[in-house]
């Protein structure tokens, strides 16, 4: 897989996410899904994270910590997806219960093939220990998706 | 993860929410919903300072409905019995949530929940935690998809 050479404009149907409609711009670049991201702080991916976790443990600074480990698996998304281009943006929620990330991640590119490239790339890679998907995550709407589809729930403006 | 291919894990997988009230500045809401289709319609309205009311319509894709309906089924929310639960009295701001997945249909409806000290002191804390964090992280996960792609605010 030469990320550089053939940047293929779509990926075979048989692991694409969508189906048929395509991905569709965001009004300033193109947002990729992240599906499958390590939640938990105590098996860190990374060495430095670890460490960490283990003297936080030890002077009970866990909460702290939980921030620290957050910003490191951060970065440790953002390293992996800037070798596809410059990420305008990563959204790596956090669960509100535990405080550690909830398992999904939003990146942010300027262009289709940034986006593309990262897709065809990582999608099915291990990512901080994990499997992890990469897919689009908006896409164009689909014939029967478009507007009003069977009517019922039309009220979501107006009601009450 | 994103299973993909088999047509019947998307159909009837619907989600709405719903939190307001009508006070000084008006009907004040947000609100978001989740079609089959993938559609998320999107609406925020405030009357503060002449603000006026936001609407958005995008299509997600299906690693990101997957997702979604990956965060509810881990919430326990289907175990939740709301029938002791009070009911928003007037004046007070409500939250709604309506949640369709494959023959289930649940629909919550409950005052705001300001903080986890609202929860402790509910009728049934354990039902209201469930409820209080999955509509938080429900949010979070739209508001996140709003504002990256439209590149606006989304006021909670």
């Amino acid at each position: 897989m030469s990320s550089s050479s053939h940047r293929s404009r779509r990926r075979d149907d048989s692991d694409s996410g969508y189906t048929g409609s395509g991905p569709q711009r965001s009004v300033e670049g193109w947002i990729v899904f992240v599906t499958g991201v390590h939640e938990e702080a105590q098996e860190d991916g990374t060495s430095d994270g670890l460490t960490l976790w283990m003297i936080a443990t030890y002077f009970s600074l866990r909460d702290t910590t939980h921030n620290v480990l957050h910003f490191l698996r951060a970065k440790d998304i953002l390293d992996t997806f800037s070798e596809f281009g410059k990420v305008k943006n990563l959204h790596l929620n956090l669960d509100r219960q535990t405080g550690m990330a909830k398992g999904y991640a939003l990146v942010e590119y300027s262009s289709y093939e940034e986006a593309q490239d990262a897709i065809n790339n990582l999608h099915g890679t291990e990512l901080l220990g994990k499997t992890v998907g990469v897919d689009w995550a908006i896409v164009k709407p689909t014939a029967s998706s478009g507007s009003g589809r069977g009517g019922g729930r039309t009220k979501l403006y107006d009601h009450r | 993860m994103t299973s993909m291919g088999e047509d019947s894990s998307h159909d009837e997988f619907y989600v709405r929410y719903y939190v307001g009230h009508r006070g000084e500045f008006g009907h004040e809401f947000m609100e978001f919903e989740l079609s089959p289709s993938g559609k998320l319609r999107y609406a925020n309205n405030s009357n503060y300072r002449n603000s006026t009311m936001i609407r958005k319509e995008v299509h997600l894709s299906p690693a990101v409905v997957e997702e979604t309906r990956r965060i509810i089924q881990t919430s326990d929310i289907t175990t939740i019995d709301d029938s002791n639960w009070t009911e928003p009295q007037k004046g007070q701001a409500r939250q709604e949530l309506e949640i369709k997945m494959g023959n289930l249909h649940i629909a919550f409806t409950c005052a705001e929940i300001g903080s986890l000290v609202d929860v402790m002191n509910s009728v049934d804390p354990e039902g209201m935690r469930v409820f209080y964090y999955l509509t938080q992280d429900l949010r979070c996960l739209m508001f996140s998809l709003i504002s990256l792609h439209f590149k606006i605010k989304p006021i909670p």
